[in-house]
């Protein structure tokens, strides 16, 4: 009887669990924008509509929220709650890209408002491929999109460095895929660090002094860390953090503090995310398994706020994004629909996030936040792949 | 007692039923390797632990090898590690003709990267054969997976095959300095279907030569 019990006692514990999304019933602030332009009104809209808060309404009358945009000599902004008497105004030097001023604006009025540090002004980096090139394409928040870098070899997992215009990108240039730094004001690029054989999903710290990636210098796809300054690149060796025989890492993320990395390993069969804490690993070697309620754990990403982790898993044959609250431990799924999808990526806010969705021919981009847990399309037809956000 | 397990038994097997044979392979393979992790523990083996550091023989990075059963040690690293300078993909080319014929493909079962198989055993035979006996051939390795798993983490078990090769072949007495290894996860499908057989024949370990003179 014991010996049936301890055997079949695993298998429950890796039980399938069914989720069903629950009914969001959320409250919006209606928003009514007033602009001439209405280009600049446009996108205005955009912005709001996809804060998480707000809903632009066509009518003023049932506003609870007043937008007003003037660009003419000076670009004035001003919003101001039609329920409670407080205004929020904001009097600049007219620009000559005045779209990007009308985003900055947008995600102040989300962090005074809402708490929310706003997304509409960061860019979004994805690579493309097509039948014989492969790109590094800028996205910004309305869906316009720029060519930063195209070569004939592949080029994936671009990362933005935080606070920077600076990315990583891996580039097959010179046969085996290195790790490149490049900028997405001037495009050039330059190789990061020189150790042999492939090296894969490179990621970088808060405090930009240090970076993990995925290397084979020694055989094995082992994690790396090395330190690292965006002016001089890297310094001193690199150190080899994690190698295990007959097992694969990939994809490290940093927490905000710089001391510990969430990674992919399959050392206990099928790829499920760790935890990893550098200074204990060096004197006792504890590695944390964080998911464990799903197989097939890959891609991912620390919130900068450090209290979440996003990361793919294969639910019920389909990858869907989750999100894992290390405050409770709880493993919460965020996407439903069919397709599969990988690279979740947080925003700055730790609120909004975006992801990849796979085709069969081609990658599309998509953006949500965890308050409406809507998935909203970016791209078009265009394949736009391994995405990452500025910081 | 006895209902209480029969209950138990009868809520697992349903359990059971609900998951695809893959994933109670999966869900086995794990439970078999936290099971050899206790039997270990209680020698007083802690998987995981123990880590110290040593220094690459290269000297260009530094090594924390781990004290467990993976027993990676300042040899076996020495002899994985590559002594040449690497030699640019664009300069090396698919093996034609009699080349074709030796340098076949090694295919591999899903997410795995063990050689195994007569057909791939004998393809390794030729392989081995041929470098051997000319030692200005340098061959790059490259490591495919199929379509199906995700993007980024195909691109670390397309390395880890490329190495799984490399570390075959080297353990059969091909000089280092004859091999180098790409992964391409699944970004270039040799066929372009969305079937089993299409992934099967993705999933594979490509060779491309060069002989430097």
């Amino acid at each position: 009887m014991r010996l049936l019990f301890f055997l079949i006692l695993p298998f429950s514990l890796f039980a399938e669990t069914i989720h069903v999304p629950l009914e969001a019933h959320l409250s919006y602030r209606k928003t009514y924008v007033r602009c001439e332009q209405k280009e600049l009104k446009n996108l205005l809209c955009l912005d709001l509509n996809r804060n998480g808060f707000c809903r632009v309404v066509d009518s003023e009358k049932e506003a609870e929220l007043l937008i007003e945009v003037s660009v003419d000599k000076e670009f004035i902004f001003s919003a101001t709650d039609l329920t409670n008497p407080k205004k929020l105004q904001l009097r600049q030097p007219l620009q000559t890209d005045v779209k990007k001023q009308l985003h900055q604006c947008a995600d102040k009025l989300s962090l005074e408002l809402f708490g929310k540090t706003g997304i509409s002004s960061k860019k979004i980096l994805c690579t493309s491929r097509t039948a014989q090139k492969h790109a590094v394409v800028c996205w910004d928040s309305s869906g316009s999109k720029k060519t930063l870098w195209t070569q004939n070899s592949l080029l994936v997992t671009p990362k933005f460095l935080p606070h920077s215009a600076l990315f990583f990108v891996v580039s097959y240039t010179e046969g085996a895929p290195k790790i490149c730094l490049s900028s997405i004001l001037e495009p050039s690029m330059r190789r990061v660090t020189y150790l042999e054989g492939n090296q894969l999903m490179p990621t970088i710290t808060q405090k930009l002094n240090r970076i993990a990636f995925i290397c084979d210098a020694s055989g094995r796809e082992d994690l790396y860390i090395q330190d690292f300054s965006p002016a001089n690149g890297v310094q001193n060796k690199a150190l080899c953090l994690f190698s295990k025989k007959n097992c694969t890492q990939a994809s490290p993320t940093f927490h905000p503090d710089g001391e510990k990395i969430a990674l992919v390993s399959n050392k206990d069969g099928s790829a499920r995310i760790y935890l990893l804490d550098i200074e204990k690993l060096r004197s006792t070697g504890n590695f944390t398994l964080l998911t464990k309620k799903n197989r097939e754990n890959t891609s991912p990403d620390w919130s900068p706020d450090g209290s979440k982790i996003l990361y793919s898993a294969m639910t019920s044959g389909t990858r869907q994004i989750w999100m894992i609250d290390l405050d409770t431990h709880e493993e919460i799924q965020l996407t439903f629909d069919h397709g599969h999808k990988e690279n979740p990526v947080w925003g700055i806010n730790s609120f909004h996030f975006i992801y990849n969705r796979c085709l069969q021919t081609h990658a599309e981009l998509y953006m949500m936040n965890l308050r409406e847990k809507k998935p909203i399309k970016l791209s078009g037809d265009e394949d736009a792949r391994f995405p990452t956000w500025e910081q | 007692m006895k209902k209480m397990v029969f209950i138990l038994a009868l809520s697992t097997i349903f359990a059971s039923c609900q998951r695809s044979s893959r994933e109670v392979w999966e869900d086995t393979k794990t439970c078999g390797r936290y099971v050899n992790r206790g039997v270990k523990s209680l020698a007083g083996r802690h998987q995981d632990g123990q880590l110290a550091y040593i220094k690459h023989p290269d000297d260009s990075f530094l090594y924390l090898t781990e004290g467990d059963d993976s027993d990676i040690s300042f040899e076996e690293v020495e002899s994985n590690s590559f002594s040449t300078k690497e030699i640019s993909s664009q300069n090396f080319v698919t093996p034609t003709n009699e080349l074709a014929a030796i340098f076949s493909n090694i295919h591999f079962d899903t997410d795995s990267y063990v050689i195994k198989g007569e057909e791939n055993l004998t393809a390794i035979r030729k392989i081995v054969s041929y470098l051997s006996s000319h030692p200005l051939c340098i061959v790059t390795i490259e490591g495919h997976t199929d379509e199906r798993g995700p993007a980024a983490y195909n691109l670390a078990l397309g390395a880890r095959r490329a190495n799984a090769i490399k570390t075959f072949l080297l353990e059969r007495g091909v000089s280092p300095d004859q091999l180098q290894s790409i992964s391409y996860g699944k970004e270039n499908p040799c066929v372009e279907g969305h079937n089993e057989i299409s992934w099967r024949e993705n999933r594979r370990g490509q060779f491309k030569v060069l002989h430097s003179s």
